[in-house]
């Protein structure tokens, strides 16, 4: 299994495009998984049972840290469907990397650096993927 | 069902958002765009972001923490914003992702969202 986990975390203030006033201190963390981490949602096994157990903790950690605003996870990215000026929807997602978005979640801290910190304990990055 | 719909722009669409002549035109469309989502009610949330030059990227190399500046793929579009909506079928996600302003200049991705699992997740 490709353990070369990365995440990353890019991040930022909600309500840019809705126009609403940006609150500093709100990010988004999105999570980049490996395809092999992907497969294992489905597998039923007990390597699948510690990935849900590993994403289960972080969204508790994050719960209990307060910042939590949202968030979801993503199916497989062989669901995704892209759309281009002049071209019908391709299948497939429109990143080509060895790392797909599994997820995100949406977090209220006061710095950077808090945001972080709460990214820094997402599973993925110990399993060869980002935020 | 649950869809996330992910726009993705270039430099040029990011800097219009603060072009005095441009930034207008550019919120104009997609201030259109967000509202008739949210006339229709198929909102689940969303957000616009920041340009890429702000995002921060994490990875984990030989039990280090690897922290870099800039997004995780350097390519030439960038997500610029998503939308996490609902609604019935996969072919009405595509018809609001064709909607968006940035599926004329730009792309669109949509993806489901993952129902919640027995094992519990995000």
């Amino acid at each position: 299994m490709n353990m070369r986990s990365f995440v990353a975390v890019a991040a930022l203030p909600l309500g840019v495009l809705a126009s609403s006033p940006a609150s500093a201190g709100e990010f988004t963390i999105f999570v980049y998984e490996t395809q092999a981490d992907l497969d294992l949602r489905d597998s039923k096994t007990p390597e699948s049972a510690a990935y849900w157990a590993a994403y289960a903790d972080f969204a508790a950690a994050l719960q209990q840290s307060g910042a939590i605003r949202g968030g979801a996870p993503l199916k497989d990215p062989s669901t995704a469907r892209t759309i281009r000026a002049g071209s019908k929807a391709m299948p497939g997602g429109y990143q080509q990397t060895g790392l797909h978005l599994g997820g995100y979640f949406q977090i209220e801290v006061a710095t950077l650096g808090a945001a972080m910190k709460l990214a820094g304990q997402a599973p993925s990055l110990t399993r060869g993927g980002a935020v | 069902m649950q869809y996330m719909i992910m726009f993705n722009e270039d430099q040029t669409h990011f800097d219009m958002r603060n072009d005095p002549v441009q930034a207008p035109g550019y919120w104009g469309a997609w201030n259109a765009y967000i509202g008739a989502m949210a006339h229709a009610g198929v909102i689940v949330n969303g957000d616009g972001l920041h340009g890429p030059h702000t995002a921060v990227t994490v990875r984990m190399r030989d039990g280090h923490r690897q922290v870099q500046d800039g997004p995780f793929a350097d390519t030439k579009e960038q997500l610029g914003g998503y939308f996490v909506i609902e609604v019935a079928d996969l072919d009405a996600a595509l018809e609001w992702a064709a909607r968006s302003p940035s599926a004329s200049y730009g792309s669109v991705e949509v993806r489901p969202v993952l129902p919640p699992p027995s094992g519990g997740a995000a």
